[in-house]
């Protein structure tokens, strides 16, 4: 149920496996999915979040908690004292350390950043993906990702002469 | 799985490639065949963003009395790092006996000048890619300033392009009422008199065009129907195209359009490309719409006031301009000074109309434009400046541009470092400098125009909320709509011998709802939504002319687009560019769109 604590609204959210986190609603705006579902008034009981395990799930909403803008996490007072470009290199500090992650969890945020939506996160978790598909060899990016190569020699050949240049 | 390798649901798998800059999307290809197959599939999609941004360098413009007689106006290149900058200040001209026929998308149709180079078989360039291909003669007779010859090419579907020829049969007679006698003397472009043009039938598709040439004859019972013939890079070769009347086609329309005209008189003016669509604009106001897809056309009357005899000259800018919008298509108008937009709408029974978008009297303008041109009476933050040929643009129909673009590629980061941009950022400091000695002055001297100059900035937000795009590229394609607006308030031009030379139309701007105007020698932007005027700037003439008659003959807001679907020139070439080019060698992929 949707309850009130000193002055802020609350949400219930549910993952599969039965757990339940209670976030303040400025939180899980963050994710436009749960934003939509909060303003077509579906979001009267506990929300039901399938896909997302309760782990990734916590993980989420302490991306979200850190990221909601300062006011309603933190309190007004705080956002007035700290200049903002200090506060956007402290985020940058901990999306760094948030992301620190094994690939599978990694994986699993995106997909729940995509899933509910969540733009930031899914540009951070992405990014590192990006990173590695940029910078590494394709060998590097295939034990990273850890897909096999399927091509015949002969195959590949002819593929690694197309994308040449790509790789000089 | 997903069966793509990795543990990602394949659409998952392409939100995360579409971020990946083109040289990583194709090492990607190699990872495993699910991932190629996965790019293949999407390589546009992927690709669009970077291939096609959003981004407005500048106006090309095409002179005739000047040397050299081609240069471009645009704003300063942006200091931001991030901006990639591409190939646009190269454009390849320096070719005096070569005109930019037509525009599109990117893509340019360059013919020979109709006095100095007739013969000259028409290119299809692509000044961003540096790429060219000389057109196949089409299996008919070959004029030599060729009419009614229109590019086709929408990035967003297809990296190939078309070029529509359309029919022009012209009566043996030059017009009676004749004001250019110099054009008696010369042979006129056209179908009959150009026998020595003659080129044999390469394709043995000489059928069509007769029966085009017949049609128009009132005896025969015809048929209402139009032979195009087109070329399509898909198989480089033209094929005659037959279209049938559509929904809204008036008989009387095809034959006001089909009716042969005197020699010197053009039967068509422009073409835009829409949608799938060629919507041509033809001689007496009707506006001919060529629908690919369905193999029909339809025909309306244009708007606005009524064309009568009087001619458009072939070499100026137009006072009346077919051009499209996120919308649609638009027509522009000026007449004594009175501007109208009209918006092409195809009503619920099928029936095409013009809904008037807009309507100002640009008389104000006119004389405010002449007002701040002839002295410098504003301090506009940043005005566009004219790259001229011989500095900036390199030459394409020859073979040594790769030494000139090769000094530009030092850095590996895949970037669009310019060579040019290192020095173009000193320059831009120093302008930055100049320009706060001018607000240092102004705190002296001009208190009052400082205050109108924030006033600008703080008006800004009410231009944002109608184009929410503006951010794309904003900073180096001086998107931005924080610049140089007039301020009507606050500066008062004196009523004395201020009338201006009128005004003409340059284009729509490429993605926003705004007009490019030109002001005898100045450019203003008109936004059609704030009715304000944003002025671009100084002088738009070359500096070196050579004949007492010069002018403009042709200008058109150009957008880089970095495919497409014309030969690579030299593949060592293509090889060393790659960092700044990426895109180039995605096309050795061999993908099909």
């Amino acid at each position: 149920m949707a309850t009130r604590e000193a002055g802020k609204k609350m949400i219930m959210l549910k993952s599969p496996d039965g757990m339940e986190f209670e976030v303040e609603e400025a939180v899980a705006m963050e994710s436009q999915t749960i934003r939509k579902m909060i303003e077509d008034d579906c979001a009267d009981t506990a929300i039901l979040i399938p896909n997302i395990n309760s782990k990734i799930l916590s993980r989420v909403i302490e991306y979200c908690n850190k990221h909601v803008p300062t006011t309603g996490a933190t309190g007004a007072a705080a956002s007035d004292t700290v200049a903002p470009a200090a506060l956007a290199e402290d985020l940058k500090i901990w999306d760094a350390e948030f992301i620190k992650v094994n690939r599978a969890t990694r994986f699993d945020l995106i997909q729940a950043a995509s899933y509910l939506n969540i733009k930031g996160l899914l540009d951070l978790t992405s990014q590192t993906t990006i990173d590695t598909i940029s910078d590494n060899s394709l060998e590097e990016i295939r034990s990273f990702l850890s897909t096999k190569n399927d091509y015949l020699p002969e195959e590949e050949q002819t593929i690694r002469r197309e994308n040449q240049w790509a790789f000089q | 799985m997903d069966g793509n390798g990795v543990a990602l649901p394949s659409d998952l798998l392409l939100e995360i490639l579409r971020r990946l800059p083109g040289r990583a999307l194709a090492v990607s290809r190699c990872v495993c065949r699910a991932w190629r197959d996965l790019v293949s599939d999407h390589t546009h999609a992927l690709l669009l963003p970077q291939v096609f941004p959003r981004e407005f360098p500048g106006v090309f413009a095409t002179y005739h009395g000047y040397d050299p007689d081609f240069a471009f106006f645009g704003p300063p290149p942006s200091p931001s790092a991030d901006a990639h900058v591409p190939g646009y200040r190269r454009l390849f001209w320096d070719h005096w006996d070569c005109l930019v026929k037509q525009h599109c998308n990117g893509l340019l149709l360059v013919t020979g000048k109709r006095y100095f180079n007739p013969n000259m078989v028409p290119y299809v360039c692509n000044p961003a890619t540096s790429r060219y291909a000389r057109l196949p003669c089409p299996p008919t007779r070959w004029p030599c300033s060729v009419e009614g010859m229109f590019l086709a090419f929408d990035p967003a579907v297809s990296r190939h392009h078309e070029v529509f020829f359309l029919p022009t049969e012209k009566l043996d007679r030059n017009d009676e009422e004749d004001e250019w006698p110099r054009a008696k003397r010369r042979p006129c472009p056209c179908w009959i008199d150009w026998e020595d043009t003659w080129l044999p039938n390469l394709f043995g598709e000489d059928k069509p065009f007769s029966e085009s040439k017949e049609e128009p004859n009132p005896k025969v019972p015809k048929e209402n129907v139009f032979h195009v013939l087109v070329f399509s890079s898909r198989t480089g070769q033209w094929e005659s195209r037959k279209f049938t009347p559509g929904r809204c086609a008036s008989g009387n329309l095809y034959d006001v359009v089909t009716t042969p005209r005197c020699k010197d008189l053009r039967t068509w003016w422009s073409a835009e490309y829409w949608h799938g669509s060629l919507y041509v604009h033809c001689h007496s106001d009707v506006l001919m719409i060529l629908c690919c897809s369905e193999g029909t056309y339809q025909m309306v009357q244009l708007p606005g006031h009524p064309y009568g005899r009087k001619r458009l000259r072939q070499w100026a800018l137009p006072t009346r301009y077919l051009g499209s919008c996120n919308r649609g298509i638009r027509y522009a108008v000026v007449k004594d000074l009175l501007l109208e937009v009209w918006d092409l709408m195809e009503s619920a029974d099928d029936q095409l109309g013009w809904t008037l978008a807009h309507r100002a009297d640009l008389k104000e303008h006119d004389r405010m434009m002449k007002y701040l041109s002839s002295e410098p009476r504003m301090e506009p933050r940043m005005t566009w400046e004219l790259a001229e040929g011989n500095k900036d643009l390199i030459s394409l129909f020859e073979d040594g541009n790769s030494e000139e673009i090769d000094d530009d590629c030092d850095d590996g980061t895949g970037d669009y470092k310019d060579g040019g941009e290192e020095e173009d950022e000193d320059n831009y400091d120093e302008a930055q400098d100049v320009e706060d000695e001018q607000e240092d002055n102004d705190d002296q001297t001009q208190g009052g125009e400082k205050e109108e100059q924030t006033s600008y900035v703080d008006d800004d937000d009410d231009n944002d909320d109608y184009d929410d795009d503006d951010d794309d590229g904003s900073d180096y394609s001086w998107n931005s709509d924080k610049h140089n607006f007039i301020d009507y308030d606050n500066i008062t031009v004196p009523d004395e011998d201020l009338w201006g030379w009128g005004c003409s139309i340059v284009g729509f701007h490429p993605h926003k709802d705004a007009l490019l105007l030109k002001f005898s020698d100045t450019v203003g932007t008109y936004h059609l939504q704030t009715s304000r005027m944003q002025y671009l700037g100084g002088y738009i003439y070359p500096e070196k002319h050579h004949q007492q008659v010069r002018g403009m003959d042709h200008a058109f807001p150009y957008r880089p687009c970095y495919v497409d679907a014309l030969p690579l020139r030299n593949v060592s070439f293509i090889l060393e560019t790659r960092h700044r080019t990426p895109f180039y060698a995605i096309l050795f992929a061999p993908y099909v769109l």
